[in-house]
């Protein structure tokens, strides 16, 4: 038996997807009035409805198709992310990508001291003189700043 | 002719402003960065400036914008041709000749090649396009609601075909596009829809944010990937601010140049074919009709300029439906379309009637910009050099630090940080399964335009979907569209048929 793989996987999201659209088109947003016309669940229902039938072939079709193989290092992207996600609510945006950007270069990437310098003062330079100073980007302080400024 | 004239030097006015040329030039240093680094390319490298723009008024924004991807164009020879890493996919056919070129110690003069033919190119293109634009918006005015949904639903599939190796696949990702599309307020009647009770959708999802995680952060998953495998490095010794171009060299180029421009313009031109497909079908060209074409591929100089003029050729062409139709022909011109309706304009047939200062000032920045990218890309050969030797390690987290405070700043909330990374994450689970998604990025920027019109054209049919089929320039689009679906089913059950037979 063939085994399911990640193309199935988005194949029958793609599928579940267009079951909520379809659902919530007709049951929810409505398809034709003879009054008013189209109404705004026909031109989604539609669209998802194709995603139904193309989603399925998809599926099936993804049984046949070779495994996509996934590398480690996408995964230290991920939990990189999501690191940095809970250090921008907590401490804010800005230290958690200078901690980031530091700490990535040092653990992961094994750069040389000098390296990580230049690069930090450069990239520091950018964020704070175009979207800090220039563009005046209010970012968010973080629940900790917040609470010490309170 | 004579009015196209006026109406460029009308948008010569509009583009000289000191704000503008400030801007252009601005764009154009970016953009050649951007593009020069190895594996970004223009599409990412348009979608990662895209914040930077929201500080100017929308033709400065979009002049700017333009420059970018101009110069991103530029820059995507460099490390095509110094480390045989095409920064964009039209360079693939440039790192054939560019590379083999700077192999034999001529790093500089093919440089500068790629510089020069990619200026003619562009010129070549937007002369064209002052030109073709406004007659083809004349031709568009010609549309009702049917005819424009038929050339919407033709651009998308065109697209999906063309960048996908499994059309299901192209499908899948163009209905998910018009899908995210329809969250939020329905145009029409004003009503919220596809909301999920949440706050932050009641606008829909935003556009910025998405593009930024779809193709800067994926990128960064590739490059993760990528980091351990060895690049071929360029020889520190080539020679970069040598290599002058003879009297022989230019005679040799100028014909190739030419055509390819010509030939650029017009596959720019066509709804999903971009600088991409106009390289390649150059080279492929130029090797089969060349002179000498046994040297194509070992350091051929009209190798290299057939590909780089073709491809800017085809930016400028690109621009012809975007600006004239509303139809953007490859993923970079959608983020640029994107651009456009975040500033209130609306591309398409009244765009050069209505917002003449924009359409004639966008395309005379054209010319600026390639004058601009010209300029910057010839005094910055030495500099560029170094710029394509900035370390993945680096530009990993550079990257995730721009998608980040760029989809922060383009939201001012958290919210638009979280879509920027699961759109990453989808981008890159996407890229590896072989989901295609610049035609989702093209479906879901149509989305809108393709509901009202396809709306529109209901009402007037009352209900009958025969409205797409009876009027003539529709029906010709509708069996184009078809034979979009039809061709690959077909080429599929030959394919099988010939197996049995083997």
């Amino acid at each position: 038996m063939k085994k399911i793989n990640s193309r199935t996987v988005i194949a029958l999201c793609a599928v579940v997807l267009s079951i909520i659209w379809i659902y919530l088109g007709v049951t929810k947003y409505g398809l034709w009035d003879s009054r008013k016309g189209p109404l705004p669940g026909l031109f989604p229902t539609g669209i998802a409805s194709v995603l139904l039938v193309t989603g399925t072939i998809g599926a099936v079709q993804s049984l046949k198709e070779k495994r996509a193989t996934y590398k480690r290092e996408a995964f230290e992207v991920i939990a990189g992310l999501i690191l940095l996600l809970a250090g921008s609510y907590t401490i804010g945006i800005l230290p958690s990508l200078l901690i980031f950007f530091v700490l990535w270069q040092i653990f992961i990437e094994k750069m040389p001291a000098r390296t990580v310098i230049i690069s930090t003062l450069v990239m520091s330079s950018i964020i704070l003189g175009v979207f800090v100073f220039w563009l005046k980007v209010p970012f968010e302080k973080g629940v900790l700043f917040e609470f010490i400024l309170k | 002719m004579l009015e196209a004239l006026q109406n460029l030097f009308m948008g010569f006015s509009v583009a000289t402003s000191i704000n503008n040329i400030l801007a252009a030039l601005l764009g154009a240093v970016l953009g050649l960065i951007i593009g020069a680094m190895p594996g970004i390319g223009s599409l990412t490298g348009c979608a990662l400036l895209l914040p930077i723009t929201f500080k100017f008024n929308p033709v400065t924004a979009i002049i700017m914008l333009g420059s970018i991807y101009y110069a991103n164009m530029f820059g995507g020879a460099y490390s095509a041709i110094l480390i045989n890493v095409p920064g964009d996919s039209p360079a693939i056919m440039t790192a054939m000749d560019g590379y083999a070129l700077a192999r034999k110690g001529q790093a500089g003069k093919a440089l500068k090649i790629s510089n020069l033919t990619s200026f003619v190119g562009g010129v070549i293109g937007t002369v064209i396009l002052v030109f073709l634009g406004p007659t083809l918006a004349k031709f568009g005015l010609k549309f009702g609601p049917s005819e424009m949904a038929a050339m919407m639903l033709v651009a998308m599939t065109s697209i999906s075909w063309l960048v996908g190796e499994n059309p299901i696949k192209g499908v899948i990702a163009s209905c998910l596009g018009m899908l995210i599309g329809t969250m939020g307020v329905d145009i029409i009647t004003g009503n919220v829809r596809y909301d999920f009770g949440n706050v932050y959708l009641l606008g829909g999802l935003d556009f910025i944010p998405l593009v930024i995680g779809f193709f800067g952060l994926a990128q960064v998953f590739e490059l993760a990937e990528g980091r351990n495998e060895s690049q071929p490095m360029s020889d520190d010794k080539m020679d970069l601010r040598g290599g002058r171009l003879s009297r022989s060299d230019l005679k040799r180029i100028t014909v190739p140049t030419l055509w390819s421009s010509l030939f650029g313009t017009f596959v720019g031109f066509l709804p999903g074919a971009g600088a991409t497909t106009a390289s390649f079908l150059s080279y492929a060209m130029q090797k089969k009709f060349g002179k000498n074409e046994e040297e194509l591929g070992t350091g051929a100089i009209e190798g290299l300029a057939v590909s780089e003029a073709s491809n800017n050729a085809a930016v400028a062409g690109a621009f012809g439906p975007l600006l004239s139709l509303g139809i953007p022909g490859s993923g970079t011109t959608a983020v640029l379309l994107g651009g456009l309706m975040l500033w209130g304009l609306n591309p398409g047939p009244m765009l050069f009637e209505s917002e003449p200062e924009f359409a004639w000032g966008l395309i005379a920045s054209l010319f600026i910009s390639n004058l601009v990218a010209l300029f910057i890309a010839m005094i910055s050969i030495p500099l560029m050099a170094k710029v394509i030797r900035v370390p993945t390690g680096v530009m990993i987290p550079a990257i995730v630090t721009v998608c980040f405070v760029g989809a922060y700043a383009t939201t001012n909330s958290m919210f638009g940080v979280v879509v920027m990374i699961i759109g990453g994450i989808l981008g890159y689970i996407f890229q590896k399964n072989d989901y295609p998604i610049a035609p989702l990025l093209l479906a879901y920027v149509l989305s809108s335009s393709l509901e009202i019109n396809v709306r529109r054209a209901l009402v007037i049919s009352q209900g009958s979907l025969s409205i797409f089929f009876t009027r003539p320039i529709s029906l010709v689009l509708m069996i184009v569209f078809f034979s979009f679906i039809l061709a690959p089913v077909i080429r599929n059950v030959i394919a099988k048929a010939r197996e049995k037979k083997a």
